[in-house]
């Protein structure tokens, strides 16, 4: 009976109480019942009583102090977030700065990773069981050239790695540039011309309707289907769900959309490809032996390995293969090995730079978390000694120290929480700036920010919080209550002087380390901008124009028109010459950058022209005002003058680096070379002009031959060169109204000044200029914080001190001195190890590097210069506080 | 940690000392502690289950007491029963209190017989 009672009246209590005495209770309540001493009524008035006095106890205790409450672990962990809050808005510029350093470091992070992700990691999307599938590379050494490595390949070789019986399958494409619409509606845009089984090799499917058939893809009668991408018909269609069966313009010609791709879909590259179509469309308009030429290598092979088939098994077979297959005469061909790498491989079957440089920045990015995270530690340790009071009086009432440190780790989580979220916002802007300027050549199907990225940065920035906030709570919670119960805040702070010390210095030494790493690329990337090309590529615009198609003529009718078109880039240069702006003009066939025609030259009285490892010469055909358009100079004899053109006697002007290989010490004007297979009449050598760089920015000196327009036998491919008097973009729109009005067959003009077909090969630098400029930047600042934050507290905790020295006499400007000298003998630690990372580094930054030291002096000895007036900066308002320090109230204080 | 100050928890209530001193000759269950302090205070003093448990938990958090096994010559073997004992710090201030009483007590004498008290 009075056990039923009692057990009812334990609901009133407290129910950790309960769970902890309720059973004893019990026991005791029935076994004093039993010995009849008490009497029943007193037993539940106690009882009630006791309930209602331990609820107000256990109500206190929460309010004061942060009780171990194992048996309710969200609870807690609700009211410790609730408490933090509170707490981070008492002080809102400690908490915005915080927030701000990390919101920064882990966008950085996140936009990196981003980028990371797609370059290194994930590469195309919509590619199944991806580790199969492989590009194929031809690697052979031509006579006179080193080795080289091209994913560029004929038909041929498709046919070959078809028949492979380690390739499940096997595609071709190649993305080529081209039009749609016509006249003023016409844009440019990618076309992947593709055999049929790229997409079946890939595995992926269509957003909508089909992919083209292999019977689409023959080569009898290929037809004029295109499945367009995601993009494209959002841009063009505005997503029109009737589009299949429309009809598209591309390079003039109608075809019709059976498809449409999946978003993101960019076939085994990362670059933007807008409209597929069946690879034998493309071939029709080149040659009718394309398929069967040794020579045509412009094609892109892909295979699938069968399941098990290991990559150099692969390899042997296919190289057996071509080796049987080529029934050519070249030696260098038959010798040619035949590899297969994965999709993230270069042109050349390296890593691509671009990797290489995200590999690195990766690494940037976290050094730059890793300041972060010292100078939170710093901002943290520096609030801790201002709360020593608040901390001690919470442990004087009842508060383990196991909770306070979860109270502060969970207040720095929550901190690095607030900064991620805030990151992910700058991630949004850096990744989506990074994606357009330096990447913008890659299609990113994603947002900067997807679920990926918002997976690893939450996942960081909470063992960030935890990792930040253990040490300072440590030491912060270390002997609170013995601290708070002296007055004041000083004391027993030298250990954590020490700490703040060393983090601050630590800070410096990766600001260093990343500022000199921004140093020397803003040095590779001035250098490669001012390499001597032998042109100026930022005056000179290069006009190519679309035409409308010649079906429909008949053959003399396009015969002529064929003809007229030949020669209307040459007719319309005078009026070019005449639109504002434009200082000269000129047309050539063969442009630095641009298309390269090798050519084979004999010299009489030489059986071969001498091996110079770089390469046999290459041709260009030029009209008369090339050079000067160019801003290329002529070193010797003359230029080609009007007279020269087809039919006229030959001519030719070498560039300098022929001149001197194959007349050394000699005179070349007036020699006689013979050019083309067979050689063709007796060349006279009119001119030496300046060696120009051909394809690469890193280039050793080729021999090249122009001659004039109209001379050319074998190649062709004219494009029109404007010079202006400022910046090139600047006359485009003026050329381009010209052109068209000059010609109505002209669907579309094409215009690009030189400098914008060599920044593809700038962009690693700039990525990692642009990078470790702006983590380097922030490093410093939070760097000259941490400093500062450091430099006020040590003030602070030695006014008194301070105040003595001057009540005996010390002078203003040696106290002030003594502040000085610690920022700068924390910035010299962090100098000194800062260049020795960097130094140590370097063997590994060289590659990246262009035509700079990886230790420059010049770059170590400015980085060194601006940390130390940064260090003086940031000592400037404290040692100012120092010098002002009131003796007579420094020393009423205590 | 730094081991406190017994003198820092005095003056204990009368229930607490009574406890303690329950508790200094054995250990003790819930209605043991009842039963030795009623007959320690000549029955003047008893303790009501739900009086004795808020003191017992205040005396476990301060760590005046803590939990022990049965003792071996208990021959009521219920498992509810949970037996205390003093712990060290227990023990100290108990004592730090009977002296302070003690000293109290000889002052108050001292007084009564027209001397003069000197406290501490």
């Amino acid at each position: 009976m009075i056990e039923a009672l009692y057990r009812a009246l334990l609901l009133l209590y407290p129910a950790e109480f309960r769970r902890r005495f309720g059973a004893e209770m019990l026991d005791t309540a029935r076994a004093l019942d039993a010995s009849r001493r008490s009497r029943r009524s007193r037993a539940v008035i106690d009882a009630l009583h006791t309930a209602v006095a331990l609820r107000a106890e256990y109500r206190r205790e929460r309010r004061f102090a942060f009780t171990e409450n194992r048996h309710m672990p969200w609870d807690a962990l609700r009211r410790d977030v609730i408490f933090a809050i509170r707490s981070l808005r008492r002080e809102p510029a400690f908490a915005l700065f915080v927030a701000a350093t990390l919101a920064l470091a882990t966008g950085a992070n996140a936009a990196l990773f981003g980028i990371a992700d797609r370059l290194l990691v994930r590469g195309p999307d919509h590619v199944r069981d991806a580790e199969r599938v492989r590009r194929v590379y031809v690697t052979a050494q031509p006579p006179g050239m080193g080795q080289f490595t091209t994913a560029g390949v004929g038909h041929v070789t498709y046919d070959i790695v078809r028949r492979a019986s380690s390739a499940e399958a096997a595609a071709t494409y190649a993305i080529n540039d081209g039009t749609t619409g016509r006249g003023a509606e016409a844009r440019e845009i990618k076309i992947g011309y593709a055999s049929a089984s790229l997409f079946s090799l890939l595995g992926v499917q269509p957003a909508q309707g089909r992919f083209f058939a292999d019977e689409e893809d023959s080569t009898t009668g290929a037809h004029r289907v295109a499945v367009i991408s995601d993009g494209l018909w959002q841009r063009q269609f505005g997503r029109a769900t009737d589009v299949l069966g429309r009809s598209l313009i591309i390079n003039d010609d109608p075809y019709d959309i059976v498809g449409v791709a999946p978003s993101g879909f960019t076939g085994a590259e990362l670059g933007r490809v807008d409209v597929w179509a069946p690879m034998n469309l493309l071939s029709a308009r080149i040659t009718n032996d394309w398929m069967r030429s040794w020579s045509a290598q412009w094609l892109s092979v892909i295979i699938r390995l069968r399941q098990g088939v290991d990559p150099d098994a692969a390899s042997d077979e296919l190289t057996t293969l071509f080796t049987r297959a080529y029934d050519g005469d070249e030696k260098h061909m038959r010798e040619a090995r035949v590899w297969t790498a994965g999709l993230g491989a270069a042109d050349d079957g390296s890593e691509p730079a671009e990797s290489r440089v995200v590999r690195w920045l990766s690494g940037v990015s976290l050094l730059v978390l890793l300041i972060a995270c010292a100078n939170v530690m710093n901002l943290l340790l520096a609030r801790g000694a201002r709360r020593a009071r608040e901390l001690g009086i919470r442990r004087a009432l009842g508060a383990s120290r196991l909770a306070l440190l979860r109270m502060l780790v969970i207040e720095s989580t929550l901190l690095s929480l607030i900064g991620a979220a805030l990151g992910l916002l700058v991630a949004h802007v850096i990744g989506g700036a990074a994606r357009n300027t330096l990447l913008s050549s890659i299609e990113w199907s994603s947002a900067p920010v997807d679920a990926r990225v918002l997976l690893v940065s939450l996942v960081t920035a909470t063992a960030m919080g935890v990792f930040v906030g253990v040490v300072p709570a440590i030491d912060v919670t270390r002997d609170a209550l013995a601290r708070a119960l002296r007055s004041g805040v000083r004391g027993g702070s030298g250990r954590r002087l020490r700490l703040r010390a060393a983090l601050t210095v630590v800070q410096s030494t990766l600001s260093v380390a990343l500022l000199i790493g921004a140093g020397l690329f803003v040095r590779s990337v001035w250098n490669a901008r001012h390499v001597d090309l032998g042109f100026d590529p930022d005056r000179v615009l290069v006009v190519e124009v679309s035409r409308a198609s010649l079906a429909g003529l008949d053959t003399s009718a396009r015969d002529t028109e064929r003809a007229r078109r030949r020669l209307f880039l040459a007719g319309v240069l005078d009026r070019v010459r005449g639109v504002p702006g434009v200082e000269g003009a000129s047309v050539a066939v063969g442009l630095p950058f641009g298309n390269r025609f090798s050519v084979r030259i004999t010299v009489p009285d030489l059986d071969a022209l001498p091996q110079t490892g770089t390469g046999g010469p290459s041709i260009s055909a030029v009209e008369p005002a090339y050079f000067r358009t160019m801003g290329t100079r002529l070193l010797r004899g003359r230029d080609f003058n009007p007279t020269d053109r087809a039919g006229s006697a030959p001519v030719a002007i070498i560039s300098e680096f022929m001149a001197r290989t194959v007349w050394p010490g000699r005179d070349p004007i007036g020699r006689c070379v013979r050019i083309g297979d067979p050689p063709g009449p007796c060349t006279t050598i009119v001119g030496v002009a300046e060696n120009t760089h051909r394809a690469r920015l890193v280039e050793a000196p080729k021999m090249h031959v122009y001659i004039p327009l109209g001379q050319e036998v074998g190649f062709g491919g004219a494009a029109l060169l404007v010079r202006s008097t400022r910046d090139a973009e600047s006359v485009a729109e003026g050329v381009r109204r010209e052109l068209t009005t000059a010609d109505a067959t002209i669907t579309f003009v094409a215009t690009e000044t030189l400098a914008e077909r060599i920044d593809p090969q700038m962009r690693s630098w700039e990525l990692g200029t642009s990078t470790l400029l702006f983590s380097g930047l922030l490093a410093l600042v939070v760097s000259a914080v941490g400093i500062y934050s450091l430099l006020a507290y040590l003030v602070a905790d030695r006014r008194h001190e301070i105040g003595v020295r001057l009540a005996l006499g010390a002078r203003v400007d040696h106290v002030a001195m003594i502040v000085v000298r610690w920022s700068i003998g924390m910035s010299l630690a962090g100098i000194a190890a800062g260049c020795l990372i960097a130094a140590a580094l370097g063997t590994f930054m060289q590659p990246l590097l262009f035509q700079v030291s990886a230790r420059d002096p010049m770059v170590f000895g400015s980085v060194a210069g601006v940390l130390l007036l940064v260090a003086l900066a940031a000592s400037l308002l404290p040692s100012l506080r120092a010098a002002r320090v009131d003796p007579l109230e420094a020393l009423r204080a205590e | 940690m730094r081991q406190p100050d017994p003198a820092d928890f005095l003056p204990l209530k009368s229930d607490v000392l009574l406890i303690m001193l329950a508790l200094t000759s054995r250990p003790l269950h819930g209605y043991g502690i009842i039963r030795d302090v009623e007959a320690r205070s000549d029955g003047e003093v008893l303790l009501q289950t739900g009086a004795l448990y808020r003191t017992l938990r205040r005396l476990l958090s301060d760590r005046f007491i803590e939990e022990c096994d049965r003792p071996a010559d208990e021959t009521v073997t219920d498992d509810r029963r949970r037996y205390y004992r003093p712990t060290r710090l227990g023990q100290q201030v108990l004592e730090a209190e009977v002296a302070r009483m003690s000293r109290l007590v000889r002052a108050a004498r001292l007084t009564a017989d027209g001397k003069r008290p000197r406290l501490a």
